[in-house]
């Protein structure tokens, strides 16, 4: 092979190397609202619970996470002016965990209502969202959920539940959630994997690229 | 009897034993020797190769949440039936329940609600993270009824190799999945290991082609997807890169015995883990009727040995396999059927032969004349897309441009390779036996997928088809991309290839960092 060659070859390499670094670099630096939990409820019905003027839906067994600071849910108001809502998150035993209101204004599809920051994880909490007022407010779920139930308005509804994603405070980067994401790993894993699992992969790539590169130089000689 | 003749007669035992004995023991050195002589033959790059697949398979599988690689929960299912009862699973009509120990653990973790809905996450919190320990501790038995759900009817190679992970790892259904699934990674090494023998056959002296088709294929995401789940289609990858790699040889050195064997094996072993390589058994056919024609009359015996082999170790495990299904296990002899469909059946539709010719094309093709039975392009969105990453249970993609992205590279590549075959058009027509034995393999597995296909859409009216089902394709994908890196000749071919691998890479590290945010953001 050619000096030109082998010299060519190596500069793909390192162009190669240095674009995926610079994506990861654009893409680490990205900044959004992210989670902090969601109830996974499939987001199958978009007025799973239409709730009217001064009416509340409150849904139990939520589990609150830690770094809360809004709800996100799926919400229309139809063709009337949104409504302002409001929204309170209380323990198992009744204590206010939380509270918030959106004022009238937002527009249909997916809201961020924001509530005071939770600190701490509560399991078997519940969440009412409640309607201000001036219109009806359609709320998206699942509304063929048999092992749930909600209550709107003080009756209970069967076969119902919202979807409710719980978000953390601002917007963050992917870099500055990477911590979140390293605990995040470890969760739902298997017992000799869970706390060094992240570093693993880290290792396994780097050494995935080193031999990748090293057998293409290896080739030149 | 005299003591003399007792002790002539011990004695001539003991030198019988002994002859026996020494004769094995030379025997087993020989083979070792063989064996380690192989290995060597075998290039650094190839094991090279082989070490960034399991090092990317192992990445993925700690990626990827348990229960999320399509159809993991049966196919753990099946292992934990070879493992714990010793048999095989069995169709229970409605549906059997899985065992305690991993439906609890499926609940635990979400599963039923993270499966199918993008935006829908992996555990997030430390309370969950209670819960699923407690399932695990409550020491849940992992017995079931016998039904592994979408896996009970397939053939039990890979399960029972699975089972020994299962066995050793011990502990929660967390910790045998993961062990589980380190040896379906260990299945993706060694499938590249055959890739690259497949190149070294296919295109002899084109070394640095090689390493960039092997290295193409370690970094696929889909192949590294699957390859760290939990999923019988990770051997078929490997048994069908063994065939191919064995054809090629056989087409490189002539039909022998130990050819025809190395074809038969591979094939044999890719029945009895997955039916779907019934699709290469007619390119296996003209491989093998080809090998006879070139040796006929010179080496007639030699190949007619060749082609026993051949047919002897694709039949075998198969017929056994049949046999202990049908009167050990109990199980219908083919269990499930292949492209069969019953006359009656619940979506009230009817089996036509020619709906089932015009669902075959237009699976894989565009409709001519033929009567639309796809409101979608399957070519672009089943085949393209899915090869190009569709992960999960097919619930999260990469954005829309890049899929654009990669058709632009796509083109280019296939521009790359025509030049490559236009040049080496003389090269081509002498091969052109061999090149109908691995378009016949394409065909084959495309008819069989269609089948299966159409028998799904008859029996229930849902879509069975998935990228993954082509990917016993992957040595073929590498001799595309070896080819070309051809195209560029001495000078510019080393400068593609690396280009080629820098994509491939980017390609596989992007699949990651979506499915990092698909599950834990």
């Amino acid at each position: 092979m050619s000096r030109l060659t082998v010299r060519a070859v190596r500069a793909v390499l390192a162009c190669g190397l240095l674009a995926i670094l610079v994506a990861f670099a654009v893409l680490l630096a990205h900044s959004a609202p992210r989670r902090s939990g969601s109830d996974v409820t499939p987001n199958v019905d978009p007025a799973a619970v239409t709730l009217s003027t001064g009416e509340q839906a409150c849904q139990n067994e939520e589990l609150l996470p830690a770094d809360t600071a809004a709800l996100r849910m799926i919400i229309s108001s139809g063709e009337s002016p949104p409504s302002k809502l409001s929204v309170r998150a209380s323990g198992p035993h009744g204590a206010l965990l939380a509270s918030g209101a959106l004022a009238a204004g937002w527009r249909d599809g997916v809201v961020r209502i924001p509530i005071t920051h939770v600190s701490t994880s509560t399991a078997r909490a519940t969440v009412c969202l409640r309607d201000e007022g001036p219109s009806q407010v359609m709320i998206a779920g699942d509304s063929s959920d048999q092992d749930h139930a909600i209550q709107v308005g003080g009756k209970s509804v069967e076969d119902v539940q919202l979807r409710i994603e719980y978000m953390r405070p601002g917007s963050e980067s992917w870099l500055a959630l990477a911590p979140t994401i390293v605990h995040r790993f470890s969760l739902g894993k298997a017992g000799f994997l869970r706390d060094w699992e992240w570093v693993a992969v880290l290792v396994l790539m780097a050494l995935a690229i080193a031999l990748a590169v090293g057998t293409i130089l290896r080739e030149e000689t | 009897m005299s003591a003399s003749t007792v002790h002539r007669a011990s004695t001539g035992h003991r030198a019988f034993t002994g002859h026996r004995a020494s004769t094995a023991l030379r025997a087993c050195a020989g083979l070792r020797a063989r064996a380690a002589a192989l290995i060597r033959r075998v290039p650094r790059a190839a094991w090279l190769c082989a070490l960034v697949a399991l090092a990317n398979c192992l990445a993925w599988s700690l990626i990827t949440p348990p229960f999320q690689v399509p159809d993991e929960n049966a196919h753990y299912a099946y292992v934990a039936q070879v493992a714990e009862r010793g048999t095989v699973p069995r169709q229970i009509l409605p549906e059997g329940l899985l065992s305690p120990a991993e439906d609890g653990t499926l609940g635990a973790l979400d599963f039923y609600e993270i499966v199918g809905d993008p935006h829908n996450p992996a555990p997030f919190s430390t309370l969950q993270q209670q819960t699923i320990e407690q399932v695990g501790a409550e020491g849940l038995s992992r017995r079931g009824d016998g039904d592994a759900l979408t896996a009970t009817n397939n053939p039990p190679l890979y399960y029972m190799l699975e089972a020994i992970p299962y066995k050793l790892a011990g502990g929660t259904v967390l910790d045998r999945l993961a062990a589980m699934r380190m040896l379906s990674a260990l299945m993706g090494a060694v499938t590249v290991l055959l890739v690259y023998l497949f190149l070294m056959e296919l295109l002899p002296g084109r070394r640095r082609t090689w390493s960039v088709g092997a290295l193409a294929v370690a970094f696929q995401p889909m192949f590294g997807f699957l390859s760290g789940g939990v999923n019988s289609d990770d051997l078929i990858y490997l048994t069908a890169a063994g065939t191919l790699w064995a054809v090629a040889r056989m087409f490189r050195r002539g039909l022998t015995p130990a050819s025809g064997a190395r074809i038969g094996a591979f094939l044999g072993l890719g029945l009895v883990t997955k039916f779907t390589l019934i699709g290469f058994i007619p390119a296996i056919a003209l491989a093998v009727a080809l090998g006879l024609w070139r040796a006929w009359p010179r080496h007639r015996a030699r190949a007619l040995r060749g082609g026993a082999w051949a047919l002897g170790l694709v039949a075998a495990p198969v017929l056994v396999y049949l046999a202990v299904n049908r009167f050990v296990w109990k199980r219908d002899a083919i269990a499930g059927g292949v492209g069969s469909v019953p006359a009656g059946n619940p979506s009230g539709a009817h089996f036509s032969f020619a709906a089932e010719l015009s669902h075959i094309w237009q699976l894989f093709l565009p409709p001519l004349w033929m009567r639309h039975q796809f409101n979608y392009v399957p070519l672009e969105r089943t085949w393209f897309k899915g090869f190009i990453g569709r992960f999960g249970w097919l619930d999260y993609t990469f954005p829309e441009w890049f899929y654009g992205l990669a058709f632009a590279v796509t083109l280019l590549v296939g521009a790359l390779v025509l030049v490559t075959l236009v040049h080496n058009r003389r090269a081509l027509a002498g091969r052109r036996g061999e090149l109908a034995v691995y378009v016949l393999a394409l065909v084959g597995l495309c008819v069989e997928i269609g089948v299966e296909s159409y028998r799904e859409a008859i029996l229930t009216g849902t879509q069975f088809e998935q990228a993954r089902y082509l990917l016993p394709l992957l040595g073929l994908y590498a001799a595309i991309v070896a080819l070309a890196t051809r195209a560029g000749g001495a000078r510019w071919g080393p400068v593609i290839g690396a280009a080629l691998v820098m994509l491939a890479l980017g390609h596989d590290l992007f699949a990651q960092a979506i499915t990092i945010a698909r599950y834990y953001s």
